[in-house]
């Protein structure tokens, strides 16, 4: 029989996360201890002090999902959100989404920008190393946002729902640090010559 | 306990997990910190108690009962993902995901008739991917670098499977060979960023 709940076996003993009911031998364990150098000095404690550590250690820390509120600079305005989904800390990997709620500010550059502070965090901040976003197919303003953003195509889940009485899949991207920080450097030189070509206008307007 | 009859095979078989099983919990969900009884009785619960799309199952060894294993299944309306998870210490983890799995994929999609069934299988399990293959999945998605591995990284594959009376229903073929993924390159990157064969 393997050894219960096991975590690693070795030739005579095995690891496993310390249960509540443990704290009835650690309690023993601390009122016999002979030995009195692990510490100041030896402590009998209680099994109600063992068994509160150990169910408090077995509670959950890490988030699993994180959100952000895109925000204007001027005004402290919200008009969407992004975040991260299903956050794996172990395996450093997760699920992109980003939605511009106000539809006045759709189609202007606002989701690509809030998209790659997104991105900044995940990878210059949380150092997770691989990201993936799920679109359906009808949405092509979503697939074009994130392919312009560094994602890259990755397979289909096919016939996922139905549009207009057609089966339609749902396309998966994932992005690497790497494909990002050629996305952004690209979209930085866009709005680079954007606003150069702006200011010349503005000089011969002047 | 009591193993489903249509979910035994001669290796594994798959049973609804029960109170007891919290004592294991580690066998049954993905948790690289490990999860003591405490916890795994409160994962119980809320399962138990949720309506959520998801149900929690057991894998365990035919012979003797052991449990080694969960299959969490996510079930909506036509689709089905299943996806396996073997204890941590077991050196026979491929083998055992890939019993269950032949397990799994026909009861899904011969009688649940769910139009598509899909798993997530990491690129590294060599006996897991043949037998979906035997199954006649096959990968529509590979996630690059997605588990971390000791020294590297390994894809992430999603394999899938349509019901065949959907395929003839729809005069769909099954998936365009154009939206396939290769399973034989399994990349795993060093922290200098060489790479290297997963299998080495």
């Amino acid at each position: 029989m393997h050894p219960r709940n096991a975590l690693a076996i070795g030739p005579r003993v095995y690891l496993r996360p310390s249960d509540p009911d443990d704290a009835v031998a650690f309690a023993r364990f601390s009122a016999i201890d002979p030995d009195p150098v692990w510490d100041r000095l030896r402590v009998p404690t209680s099994q109600m002090r063992y068994r509160h550590g150990v169910t408090d250690a077995s509670k959950p820390e890490l988030p699993r999902h994180l959100y952000y509120t895109v925000c204007l600079k001027d005004g402290d305005t919200p008009i969407g959100d992004v975040g991260f989904y299903d956050i794996d800390w172990i395996n450093r990997n997760g699920e992109t989404a980003a939605w511009i709620g106000d539809p006045a500010y759709r189609d202007n550059g606002y989701g690509t920008e809030a998209k790659f502070l997104l991105l900044e965090i995940a990878f210059d901040v949380l150092h997770l190393h691989v990201l993936t976003s799920w679109v359906w197919e009808p949405n092509k303003r979503s697939a074009a946002a994130v392919s312009k953003q560094g994602y890259r195509p990755a397979g289909r889940y096919p016939y996922d729902d139905v549009r207009g009485g057609e089966m339609r899949d749902g396309i998966v991207f994932d992005v690497l640090r790497e494909d990002y920080l050629v996305a952004r450097a690209a979209w930085e030189q866009r709005i680079a010559a954007r606003n150069a070509a702006a200011d010349e206008v503005g000089q011969q307007d002047a | 306990m009591t193993i489903a009859s249509y979910l035994t095979g001669p290796l594994v078989s798959i049973r609804a997990l029960e109170a007891d099983d919290a004592k294991h919990a580690g066998t049954w969900h993905p948790a690289v910190f490990g999860i003591n009884a405490h916890r795994g009785e409160a994962i119980l619960k809320e399962e138990q108690e949720s309506f959520s799309r998801e149900r929690r199952l057991g894998v365990v060894l035919t012979d003797s009962g052991e449990l080694v294993g969960g299959l969490l299944l996510h079930l909506r309306a036509l689709h089905a993902e299943a996806n396996l998870t073997i204890a941590p210490t077991r050196g026979d983890a491929d083998e055992l995901r890939a019993a269950a799995l032949q397990l799994v994929i026909p009861w899904l999609r011969d009688e649940a008739e769910y139009s598509t069934i899909s798993s997530e299988i990491a690129a590294d399990w060599p006996l897991t991917i043949a037998a979906a293959e035997a199954l006649g999945m096959l990968p529509t998605i590979r996630l690059r670098e997605w588990l971390a591995r000791p020294g590297g990284r390994t894809d992430l594959l999603v394999y899938q499977v349509l019901n065949p009376f959907w395929e003839k229903e729809a005069s769909l073929k099954a998936i365009p060979a154009s939206q396939r993924v290769s399973p034989a390159v399994a990349t795993k990157r060093g922290v200098d960023g060489g790479e290297a064969d997963a299998s080495a």
